[in-house]
């Protein structure tokens, strides 16, 4: 019944993008969405769309599995799209409906917007997909580790964080199986209006609240046996490296940011 | 009523890279008033197949029939399947959640649609039936003891009188007085009329209570028959890590030395051969 969530998204095959940094990749990340907007014409979004190809064929992810991370925004694609066509006015016009004139500076800026938002979702779905939950918050801690000169717990968040993806199979397993006990004993979860919906809730939600509670408590009690007290001192398992793989990576992204934005200063000026 | 699997079949996240097999190519027919008992290791697909027979997962292939009709067909009521045959989860007292005993037991009943007086009149058998004194009725189910919680649990179960019980190692995690007591009560569950379903990893439990045993091993039945039948394939039973009763081994043991002596399962049926025995070897000597 719950086997339709997907929360961690990442997707087990072995290649070059999965095998990369994970702090590398969330840098890439954030280097690759400046690019995104920094991109002024559609040449621009060409060369985005190339390294997006780039990445993806390395990664050897099947195409649809990447593509249906787009799907939980097609509402807002198109609403942006829409929005950006009959509401940017603009002086050359294309076509009139006459309710309203397509203007090209309305196209334009539709195709841009949304292209945007296509390039920041696969971008970042690339990521999730080909990193490992734990290897992100592993990541994201060594990369806000500077922040501890200024009391920011990075430690204790990424630890947080790792605990908390930790349990997610572990209580979802656990819904489920409370779920079809339930219902072994008639519950319904499925039919009946949004206020019976919610009420039928109850025999599920308690039980997954005491269980949590109790993890909790054993989980704090084992960790306390194994003495552990936050994050000072504490050396690591997975000593992250940025390899050969990782520098390559970085220079063609670099690349790619170089490109954007010399193209953006020169040929975009004669092109659009 | 029967319950009849037909080369059922059951994969989690069928098409995804995590589908995995739980049970494959499954033939069984359980019949009214019988004690069967389901052993297999951890991951051989007991609880799977335990699931699809109350409806709670439908096969990705073949059919689940409860007297002669396809359980997982539309228009067939999956809250009448779930009346009929009872299913008590493993830890079963974790599914508790309202405020008081009586409360939980009713949550069932209610869902069958039954008055309040019949749902009243549910909860005070079931309650007698899992052996709990009326006391319990208003306590929260917190302040109960393990093994009364989970008598509690199976009383939420048996308020809904099904005519199949099945039960998903109704003794784990119970301490060697509190096993006895739960075996002694599924027993008088059977002894009332109900068919009994009981799943367990410990020969010693199946081989007191069942009259017929499936063993199941990687996803498939390997072995069923009358407990005689299966324990007289020790053999087989080692080979797949599965521990024959201590009494078993005993007699086989005895056998290989050249004793003749019948083979038991029962420590009763082993005390009186042995008894025989010794009688025997003592007049001839």
């Amino acid at each position: 019944m719950l086997k339709n969530i997907t929360l961690g998204q990442y997707y087990p095959v072995d290649s070059a993008v999965h095998r990369l940094d994970p702090r590398v990749k969330i840098l890439l990340l954030i280097a690759f969405v400046v690019a995104v907007f920094l991109v002024a014409d559609l040449t621009g979004f060409v060369l985005i769309a190339a390294y997006l190809v780039l990445a993806a064929r390395l990664s050897r992810l099947p195409a649809g599995v990447l593509l249906r991370s787009l799907r939980p925004l097609r509402f807002i694609l198109i609403f942006t799209f829409v929005l950006n066509l009959f509401f940017t006015g603009g002086t050359t016009p294309l076509v009139n409906l006459g309710f309203a004139t397509l203007t090209k500076e309305g196209l334009i800026n539709a195709i841009r917007y949304s292209m945007r938002l296509v390039f920041l979702v696969l971008g970042s779905s690339l990521l999730t997909l080909t990193t490992q939950p734990v290897a992100l918050t592993d990541g994201l801690e060594r990369l806000l580790s500077p922040l501890k000169v200024i009391r920011f717990p990075a430690h204790e968040m990424a630890m947080m964080m790792t605990i908390a993806l930790r349990f997610i199979p572990t209580l979802l397993e656990e819904a489920d199986k409370i779920m079809k006990a339930q219902s072994a004993r008639g519950a319904d979860f499925e039919e009946g209006r949004l206020l019976q919906r919610v009420r039928a809730m109850v025999p599920l939600l308690v039980p997954l609240f005491v269980s949590a509670f109790r993890r909790a408590g054993d989980l704090a009690m084992a960790m306390e046996a194994r003495c552990y007290h936050g994050g000072e001192g504490r050396t690591r398992l997975h000593v992250l490296k940025v390899q050969k793989n990782d520098w390559t990576a970085i220079l063609v992204t670099a690349l790619l940011i170089a490109l954007v934005v010399l193209e953006g200063a020169f040929l975009s000026r004669y092109v659009i | 009523m029967q319950l009849q699997f037909e080369q059922v079949t059951h994969t989690y996240q069928a098409g995804s890279p995590f589908q995995a097999t739980a049970i494959e190519d499954i033939n069984l027919t359980i019949s009214g008033g019988e004690l069967t008992a389901l052993i297999g290791h951890t991951g051989s697909g007991k609880s799977t197949l335990a699931q699809h027979m109350n409806a709670l997962l439908a096969p990705t292939s073949g059919r689940v029939l409860l007297d002669g009709k396809d359980i997982n067909q539309k228009g067939v009521s999956k809250k009448e399947t779930r009346q009929r045959v009872g299913l008590v989860f493993q830890y079963a007292e974790t599914q508790l959640f309202e405020e008081t005993v009586a409360q939980d037991i009713a949550f069932g009943p209610k869902n069958l649609g039954l008055s309040q007086a019949e749902t009243d009149a549910r909860v005070t058998e079931a309650l007698h039936r899992v052996g709990l004194p009326d006391e319990v009725r208003e306590k929260s189910p917190f302040e109960l003891s393990g093994g009364q919680t989970r008598r509690v649990a199976i009383a939420g179960v048996i308020a809904m009188r099904p005519e199949m019980l099945v039960l998903d190692e109704p003794a784990a995690g119970l301490d060697p007085m509190g096993r006895e007591d739960m075996l002694a009560l599924v027993k008088s569950f059977h002894e009332a009329g109900t068919t009994i379903v009981m799943i367990s990893h410990s020969m010693d439990d199946v081989a007191r209570l069942a009259k017929r045993i499936i063993v199941m091993e990687h996803r498939r039945i390997a072995l069923q028959g009358t407990a005689e039948e299966v324990f007289q394939d020790a053999e087989r039973l080692n080979r797949m890590d599965l521990d024959v009763p201590e009494v078993c081994r005993l007699s086989l043991r005895l056998r290989e030395e050249g004793f003749d002596f019948p083979l038991c399962y029962r420590k009763e049926d082993a005390l009186k051969a042995l008894k025989a025995l010794l009688k025997g070897g003592a007049g001839d000597a």
